[in-house]
C-alpha cells in the first residue's frame, strides 16, 4: 500500500496519511498476515473471490482472466513453433550428424540461446519497425485494440502475434534441438536399430516408429511447466513488447506490492502448472507403453 | 636407415593394434576423443578463453571501468597491420564533434593519421593473478596523447573500452557463472534418478516437491531473495548467493527428465540382469543408467551455460543481479537491451554476444566430442 | 472587503483587485462547433452550442490563429501506475488556473476571484451556465456537496488533503448564491490561490452531485444496498463511492466512463481494460476560441497503453504517436529520436521543467546506526562529500553536457535564485574534500579507506534505482570512483522502485539518490527537498518530517532544523506577494546554510514530441511535478487541415 501512495505522490498525486490508514482497514491490512491470509483463501474457496487489486480497486479476476487467456495462448502457439521446428530439425542433425547442416543448426541455435530473449526482442522489433515499416508491439494495431472480435481482429491479432512467438520460441528452440538430437543419437546407437535395419526396415519408418517416438519422452515430461514458463521467464519479454499477457501485470503487481493481485496471478500459475503436469505425466504413458508397466 | 623405420612403423603399427585390444578405458576415450578434431579445437578455445580471463588485467588495454567523456558511443576503430608499407599496428584516429541537437557526439575515422600501437606497453601498476606486481599491458596505445583512443570493439555509453569489458566479464561469467551448473546438474542426476529408479512414494514425494518448486513463478521468488540477502554484503558475495539459489531451483527440469528417462529404462533387460546379478541399486543407478543418457546430460550442460549466464541478465534487468562496479558478459548483454544500442550502437550487443555464442559452442562441441569418445556403440577407430 | 492583488515580478504584476475574466465577447448568437456535433444538434440529440456554452465562455488565446476541427491526437501512457500522464494531458480544469507562462494565476472555471486582504477568505464567482458533460448545470451546488458530503465526511475523507488545511483548521466554505462560494481559512493562507491553481486544486470540481447522489449514504441509504448487490467491487458504500469517482485521480478515476466532468474530453476506454486508453469531445466544453468556436479542436484522445518506455520511442519513430512527452523525454533517447524526426514526423519541443536538482545524494539524517547518525549530521562531512564530486565530468559523461554543476536550489531562470544556495561546495577539489573528512573521519585502512571511531571502515551502502532515466546507477559509479579517491568506501546497491520504498518508510537505508522538484515557482509550495516536510519521496529526515507533520510523532528535530520549519510557517502565512517572496528567500537561505542534501546536477531544459501537423502549441511549455500541464492548454491543440 505504502508503495503505491509513494509511487502517487511522486507524481504529484499527494496522498494523505489518514487515507493510507483508512485504506489499509478497508483492504484489511491492519490485521494480523494470518488471518488476512484466511480471508484470502477462504473468499477464493468459497465464493471464487480473489481479492481486490489495491491498485485498481478491481476485482482480481476481473483483470487476470483475459490476460491469462493471452498469456495461454502465447504459450501453446511458442510451443507448437519450438516444436514444429526443434523435432524436424534434431532429427535430421541426428542422423546426419556432423553434416554441414547439423554444424549450420547447432550454431544458429546457440547464438539465439546466447541472446537473451527480452535483448532479442527489442533489436528484432527494432528491425522490423525500421527496416519493413510495420507497427510492432502489443497483440493488435490501433484501430483493432478496443475494436470487438471480429474476422478483421483476428487476422489482425496473427499479423502481430508471430513476432513474440518468435522472438519466445527461438530461446527455447535451441534446448529442443539439442536435447532432441542428443537423445535420438543415444538411440539410434542402440542394438535393435541396427538389428531393425538389418531386417530391412525402411530408413523413415525404423527412425519414426521406435527411436523419435522414445527420444521425445523428456520433451513431453516438460509440457507441464510451459504455462509457468511463459508467465515468469517470458515476463521480461512481455513488459519488452507491451504483450496484454499477464507477465506484465505480474511485475507491476509484485513491484507496487499489490498483494491479492500478485498472490493470486501466482496462485493461479500454480494451480495450472499441477494440471499441467498430470497432463504430461497421462501423455508419457501414452507415448511410452513401458512407463505404464509399474 | 630406410630398413630401421620401416620396422620401426611395422612395430608402431603392431603396438597400436595391441594397444587398441588391451587398451585401458581411458586410452580408448583419448583415442577416439583425440580423432573429433573439432573437439579438440574446442579445447584449445576453451582453455584460451580461462588463460585469457585470468591473465585479463594484463590482455586488456584498458581498466573496464575507466570513463571517457570525449569517446561515449565511439564506434569500433578500423585496425590495420601496416601503416605506409611497413609493419606499424595502427587503428584509425576518431575525431569527435558534439551534436547539441540530437545530444550525441559524433565520430568520424581518420585513417591517414593513425594512432600507433605497441606492445608491452607501461601502464599504471597492478597486480596480476593478485599475486604478480606489473606495470606493462600486452597491447596499448603507443605514446598515448590527448585525444587519442584505441577502441577495437568500440565504446559504450561512459567510453569504457568494449573490448576491455569483455575480457574482465570473462573473469565472473567463466568462475562463479558456472558453480551453479554443476550444483544443478548434480542435484538434478541424483534425485531425478533417485525418483525415476525407485519409483513409489519416493518418487511421489520427489515429485510433489518438484511441481511445488517449479509452479512459483521465478521472478517473484528472485525478487524476494533480492530482499532477503542484506545491504551490507560485499557485491560478488551476493551475487554468488543468488547463483547458488537460482541453481538450487535449476535442477528440477533436468531432474524431471532424468526421472522420465528412467522411468522407461529401469525395465530394460540390462537392468534386469544387474539387479537378478545382485548389483546394488545405487551401482545400477551410476554404471548402467546414467551412462546410457550420458548425450542428454552433457547437452543439458552445455545448454545450461549459457542460460546460468543469461538468467543473470534477467535479475539485472530487474535491478537485483550484479552489483557495479562488478562486470559480467550477463551484465553487458543487459547493459545492450537499450534503443539506443540497438538502433546506434550495435557494437554493445555483438561483442558480449559473440564472446558468450563463442564459449557456448566450444563447451558445446567439446560435449559432442566427449560424448562420442565415451559411447560404448560408436566406431572404435 | 478589501482586495488583495498577486503584484510582483514574479506574477507579472497582474491578478487584478479581482481576479477577472479578460473578455467577455459577446456573440452568443456567432459560436460554432465541431462538425460531428452538427449533426447531433440536427437530430435533436444535443441543444445547440449556444444553450451548452457558459454565459461568458472561457476565450483561449490562440497562437498560429483559428483552428481546425477534427481529427484523433495519438498519444501514449505506460501499461500501468501512470494514470497522472492521463490527467496531464486532459483533466486539468481547475477554479483558477496558472498562465502559460506559469508566471501569474488567472481565473478559469471562476470568472471572478475576489481575496481579503489578510489572505484568509477566497470568494469565487463561477461562469454563469456552466455544464457538466452530461448537461446537467454545474453550480455552487456541486461545491457544496464536495465541501460538505465529502471533504468533511469522515468516511469518505479520513484526512483532509492538506491543499485545504491551514493553521491545522480545514477551509470552511460557504454558500452565497448559485454562482457565488467563499472559501474561509482561519489564518492567513496566502498560498491558497497558488495551491488551486495548481493540479491538486481539482477536488471542489470534479464530484458532480447529480450522478453521484445515488452513491451517497445520506442521499441514498434504501437504494445503496441494491447497487452493492449488483456491484462486484464495493462492499460498502464508501468503496462504493470510491469506485465511482476516487481522490486524486487514483486508477479508479480513469476506471468509470460514466462519471460526468468538465474536462475537454470525456473518457470513453478506461485505463484498466484494454490495451489503449481513448477519450472523446466533451459537447459541453465551456471554452471558446477568439472566434467563437467551440474548444476542443481535435475530436478524440487515444492513448496506447505500453510498458516499456524503449517500445514509446520505437513507436514514436514510426509516427505512431501525434505526441509524447514524459518517459521518454530524457538525454539517452534524444538521439534516436532526434534520428527518427523525419519517419515519425515529428519536432522538438522546450519543456520547461526544472527540478531543484536531478541527482540528489540524500544521507539519512535519522538512520538508526548510532555511528552513521553522528556522522552523517556532521555537515563537515556532508561538505566534505560535496567537495569530493566532479560533477561537470559527471555532466558531460551522462547528461552529454546538458546542465550546470549545483546544490538542490532554485533555478537561474528564476527570481528566487541564490547563487550562494546553488553554487555553495559545488567545485571539484579532493584536497579540499579531504580536509573536511579528515575532520570527521580522520583515520584511514591499509587499503587508505577512512575508518569511523569504532576502527572499522566506513562504509555508506547507496540505494540506487533506474528510474526517471536519469541513469542513477552510471551517475553513482561515478560518485563511488570519486569518494574511492578521498578514501570514502561507497557501496552500490541496485534496486527496484518497490524495494526501496519498504526500506523508506522502514528508516531502514543509509543513503540513497534520488531527484529533487522545486526549481521553479512550485518551491512556493512544495519544499520537500528544502527542509523535512512530508512523506512523499524524499527521505532524507523522514523522523523530522513527521514531526513537523504532528508533533507527536516522529522525533522532535535539533534546533537548527526547528528555525528552518518555522521560517517555512512564514512563507504560507504570508498574505502579500512581497511579503511572501521575501520571506521565501529568508527560508532558502536558512536552507542553504543547514546544507542537508548533497545536489549533483541542475538539467537545463527538457523536451517533448510533437507532430509536425499539430499547432498552438505553446514554446517553451512550463511542465511539472505538480503543474498539470499541458493540460489546460491542449484543447487549443489543432491539427493544420483538420486531418
Amino acid at each position: 500500500m505504502t508503495t503505491l501512495m509513494a509511487d502517487w505522490a511522486s507524481q504529484g498525486g499527494a496522498v494523505e496519511q489518514g487515507t493510507v490508514a483508512a485504506l489499509r482497514e478497508r483492504y484489511g491490512l491492519d490485521q494480523p498476515i494470518y488471518i488476512q491470509y484466511y480471508k484470502w483463501i477462504a473468499g477464493i474457496v468459497t465464493a471464487g473471490d480473489f481479492g481486490l487489486s489495491f491498485e485498481y480497486g478491481r476485482p482480481v479476476a476481473e483483470l487476470i482472466w483475459g490476460r491469462l487467456g493471452y498469456s495461454f495462448l502465447l504459450a501453446v502457439l511458442t510451443l507448437c513453433f519450438a516444436w514444429a521446428v526443434a523435432i524436424p530439425i534434431g532429427i535430421l542433425s541426428a542422423v546426419r550428424q556432423y553434416s554441414i547442416g547439423d554444424y549450420v543448426t547447432t550454431f544458429l541455435a546457440f547464438v539465439f540461446l546466447a541472446l537473451p530473449n527480452f535483448v532479442l526482442a527489442l533489436a528484432v522489433m527494432y528491425v522490423v519497425s525500421t527496416y519493413f515499416g510495420k507497427s510492432v508491439g502489443g497483440l493488435f494495431s490501433p484501430e483493432y485494440a478496443d475494436a470487438p472480435w471480429s474476422f478483421g481482429r483476428l487476422w489482425d491479432l496473427i499479423t502481430h502475434i508471430w513476432l513474440p512467438v518468435v522472438v519466445i520460441g527461438t530461446g527455447s528452440l535451441a534446448a529442443l534441438l539439442r536435447i532432441m538430437r542428443a537423445n535420438l543419437l543415444d538411440e539410434l546407437r542402440k542394438p535393435y536399430v541396427t538389428t531393425a535395419r538389418a531386417k530391412g526396415l525402411s530408413e523413415l519408418k525404423l527412425l519414426i516408429r521406435y527411436p523419435v517416438r522414445i527420444a521425445l519422452n523428456p520433451l513431453i515430461s516438460a509440457i507441464g511447466w510451459i504455462l509457468p514458463a511463459a508467465v515468469s521467464a517470458e515476463i521480461l519479454v512481455s513488459v519488452v513488447m507491451s504483450l496484454p499477457t499477464t507477465g506484465p501485470l505480474l511485475l507491476r503487481a509484485l513491484l507496487s506490492q499489490d498483494m491479492y493481485l500478485a498472490g493470486s496471478l501466482i496462485l493461479l500459475v500454480s494451480v495450472l502448472t499441477i494440471i499441467g503436469t498430470l497432463i504430461s505425466d497421462i501423455l508419457l504413458a501414452l507415448a511410452d507403453p513401458r512407463i505404464r508397466l509399474q | 636407415m630406410t630398413t630401421h623405420s620401416n620396422i620401426d612403423t611395422a612395430v608402431e603399427t603392431v603396438t597400436r593394434g595391441e594397444d587398441l585390444t588391451t587398451a585401458g578405458q581411458w586410452q580408448l576415450f583419448w583415442l577416439r576423443f583425440k580423432k573429433h578434431r573439432l573437439a579438440v579445437i574446442s579445447l584449445v578455445v576453451i582453455i584460451s578463453l580461462y588463460v585469457v580471463a585470468a591473465l585479463a588485467e594484463f590482455i586488456a588495454p584498458f581498466d573496464p571501468n575507466s570513463t571517457n567523456a570525449r569517446f561515449t558511443y565511439a564506434s569500433p576503430q578500423g585496425f590495420h597491420l601496416f601503416h605506409d608499407g611497413s609493419f606499424a599496428p595502427n587503428v584509425s584516429r576518431l575525431s569527435m564533434t558534439l551534436n547539441k541537437e540530437s545530444l550525441r557526439r559524433e565520430f568520424t575515422a581518420d585513417p591517414d593519421n593513425p594512432v600507433f600501437l605497441g606492445f608491452f606497453v607501461p601502464a599504471k601498476p597492478y597486480m596480476l593473478l593478485g599475486v604478480i606486481p606489473m606495470e606493462t599491458k600486452l597491447f596499448g596505445i603507443k605514446d598515448p596523447k590527448i585525444g587519442d583512443s584505441l577502441y577495437l570493439f568500440g565504446a559504450d555509453r561512459l567510453g569504457r573500452d568494449i573490448l576491455s569489458r569483455v575480457l574482465y566479464g570473462a573473469q565472473i561469467s567463466l568462475s562463479i557463472g558456472l558453480v551453479g551448473v554443476v550444483v544443478s546438474l548434480v542435484l538434478g542426476v541424483a534425485i531425478g534418478g533417485i525418483s525415476g529408479f525407485f519409483g513409489g512414494w519416493v518418487d511421489v514425494l520427489i515429485q510433489r516437491f518438484i511441481e511445488l518448486l517449479r509452479s512459483i513463478p521465478t521472478i517473484p521468488l528472485w525478487m524476494g531473495l533480492a530482499t532477503a540477502i542484506p545491504v551490507s554484503w560485499p557485491p560478488l558475495q551476493t551475487y554468488f548467493c543468488i547463483t547458488l539459489i537460482v541453481s538450487l531451483l535449476g535442477w528440477t527440469s533436468l531432474a524431471r527428465e532424468v526421472r522420465g528417462k528412467f522411468l522407461s529404462l529401469r525395465n530394460e533387460d540390462y537392468v534386469i540382469a544387474a539387479r537378478l546379478d545382485g548389483m546394488s541399486e545405487i551401482g545400477i543407478i551410476f554404471h548402467h543408467l546414467v551412462p546410457s543418457f550420458i548425450s542428454h546430460i552433457i547437452a543439458t550442460l552445455t545448454l545450461a551455460i549459457p542460460t546460468m549466464i543469461l538468467s543473470e541478465t534477467a535479475l539485472s534487468f530487474l535491478g537485483i543481479g550484479l552489483q557495479p562496479p562488478i562486470i559480467s558478459w550477463g551484465t553487458l548483454l543487459q547493459e545492450a537491451q537499450n534503443i539506443r544500442a540497438v538502433a546506434q550502437a550495435p557494437w554493445l550487443l555483438f561483442t558480449p554476444a559473440a564472446a558468450i555464442v563463442i564459449a557456448v559452442l566450444s563447451l558445446n562441441f567439446l560435449g559432442d566430442g566427449l560424448r562420442d569418445a565415451a559411447d560404448p556403440y560408436g566406431a572404435t577407430t | 472587503m478589501g482586495t488583495y492583488t498577486f503584484k510582483k515580478a514574479a506574477f507579472g504584476g497582474s491578478l487584478l483587485g479581482a481576479l477577472l475574466a479578460t473578455s467577455a465577447i459577446a456573440f452568443a448568437a456567432d459560436y460554432s462547433q465541431a462538425p460531428i456535433l452538427e449533426s447531433k444538434v440536427q437530430s435533436g440529440d444535443l441543444p445547440p452550442v449556444a444553450e451548452r456554452l457558459p454565459a461568458n465562455p472561457y476565450v483561449e488565446a490562440s497562437i498560429d490563429g483559428i483552428g481546425d476541427y477534427g481529427g484523433t491526437l495519438r498519444t501514449t501512457i505506460l501499461a500501468n501506475g501512470d494514470q497522472y500522464n492521463l490527467t496531464r494531458t486532459v483533466a486539468n480544469e481547475t477554479l483558477v488556473r496558472w498562465d502559460t507562462s506559469w508566471t501569474k494565476i488567472e481565473p478559469s472555471i471562476a470568472e471572478e476571484v475576489t481575496v481579503s486582504d489578510d489572505a484568509t477568505t477566497f470568494t469565487f464567482k463561477l461562469r454563469e451556465g456552466l455544464k457538466w458533460s452530461d448537461g446537467a448545470p454545474f453550480t455552487v451546488d456541486d461545491i457544496m456537496f464536495w465541501y460538505e458530503d465529502v471533504f468533511m465526511n469522515e468516511a469518505l475523507t479520513p484526512s483532509p488533503n492538506s491543499v485545504f488545511v491551514a493553521g491545522g483548521e480545514p477551509v470552511k466554505v460557504r454558500r452565497i448564491d448559485d454562482v457565488t462560494v467563499e472559501f474561509k481559512f482561519t489564518v492567513p493562507y496566502g498560498l491558497f490561490m497558488q495551491q488551486l491553481a495548481y493540479g491538486q486544486g481539482h477536488q471542489p470540481i470534479v464530484y458532480p452531485r447529480h450522478y453521484l447522489e445515488q452513491f451517497h449514504e445520506r442521499y441514498n441509504s434504501e437504494g445503496i444496498p441494491a447497487i452493492l448487490e449488483q456491484s462486484s467491487t464495493a462492499s460498502d458504500w464508501v468503496s462504493l463511492f470510491h469506485s465511482k469517482v476516487s481522490p486524486s485521480f487514483m486508477p479508479t478515476f480513469w476506471q468509470n466512463t460514466e462519471l460526468p466532468t468538465l474536462n475537454p474530453w470525456v473518457l470513453t476506454v478506461p485505463y484498466a481494460d484494454g490495451n489503449r486508453v481513448a477519450a472523446t469531445r466533451n459537447p459541453y466544453y465551456w471554452k471558446v476560441d477568439e472566434a467563437g468556436n467551440q474548444l476542443p479542436y481535435i475530436d478524440k484522445v487515444t492513448w496506447a497503453k505500453i510498458d516499456d518506455p524503449q517500445l514509446m520511442v520505437l513507436k514514436m519513430t514510426a509516427g505512431e504517436f501525434d505526441f509524447a512527452f514524459r518517459h521518454i523525454n530524457n538525454a539517452t533517447f534524444r538521439s534516436v529520436l532526434y534520428d527518427g524526426t523525419e519517419t515519425g514526423n515529428y519536432r522538438f519541443v522546450d519543456v520547461e521543467d526544472i527540478p531543484a536538482n536531478d541527482a540528489v545524494l540524500l544521507l539519512n539524517l535519522n538512520i538508526d546506526d548510532p555511528v552513521k547518525n553522528e556522522i552523517f549530521n556532521n555537515k563537515d562531512f556532508r561538505i566534505g562529500l560535496s567537495h569530493a564530486l566532479n560533477r561537470q565530468e559527471i555532466i558531460d559523461l551522462i547528461y552529454v553536457g546538458q546542465g550546470t554543476p549545483s546544490q538542490v536550489a532554485v533555478s537561474e531562470r528564476h527570481e528566487l535564485y541564490n547563487e550562494k544556495a546553488s553554487k555553495q561546495f559545488t567545485e571539484y577539489d579532493p584536497e579540499l574534500a579531504n580536509q573536511y573528512l579528515d575532520k570527521v573521519l580522520g583515520k584511514k585502512d591499509a587499503e587508505g579507506y577512512r575508518l569511523d571511531k569504532n576502527g572499522e571502515r566506513f562504509t555508506v551502502n547507496f540505494m540506487v534505482a533506474d528510474v526517471f532515466g536519469l541513469s542513477y546507477p552510471d551517475v553513482m559509479q561515478m560518485v563511488q570512483q570519486y569518494a574511492k579517491d578521498v578514501g570514502l568506501d561507497i557501496q552500490i546497491r541496485t534496486t527496484d522502485r518497490s524495494r526501496l520504498t519498504t526500506m523508506w518508510n522502514a528508516n531502514e537505508q543509509d543513503a540513497y539518490i534520488w531527484n529533487c522538484v522545486g526549481g521553479l515557482s512550485e518551491v512556493y509550495t512544495d519544499v520537500r527537498c528544502y527542509m523535512p516536510y512530508q512523506r512523499a519521496d524524499v527521505f532524507y529526515a523522514p523522523e523530522w518530517a513527521d514531526w513537523y507533520a504532528d508533533h507527536d510523532n516522529g522525533q522532535q528535530p535539533p534546533e537548527n532544523i526547528q528555525q528552518l520549519m518555522a521560517a517555512y510557517d512564514e512563507v504560507t502565512t504570508a498574505s502579500s506577494d512581497a511579503s511572501r517572496k521575501a520571506k521565501m528567500e529568508d527560508f532558502l537561505e536558512l536552507s542553504a546554510d543547514n546544507f542537508l542534501t548533497i545536489g549533483i546536477v541542475q538539467p537545463s531544459l527538457k523536451y517533448m514530441m510533437v507532430s509536425n501537423d499539430l499547432k498552438n502549441i505553446v514554446e517553451p511549455i512550463a511542465i511539472n511535478g505538480t503543474l498539470w500541464h499541458p493540460a489546460p492548454t491542449l484543447s487549443s491543440w489543432y491539427f493544420e487541415g483538420g486531418k
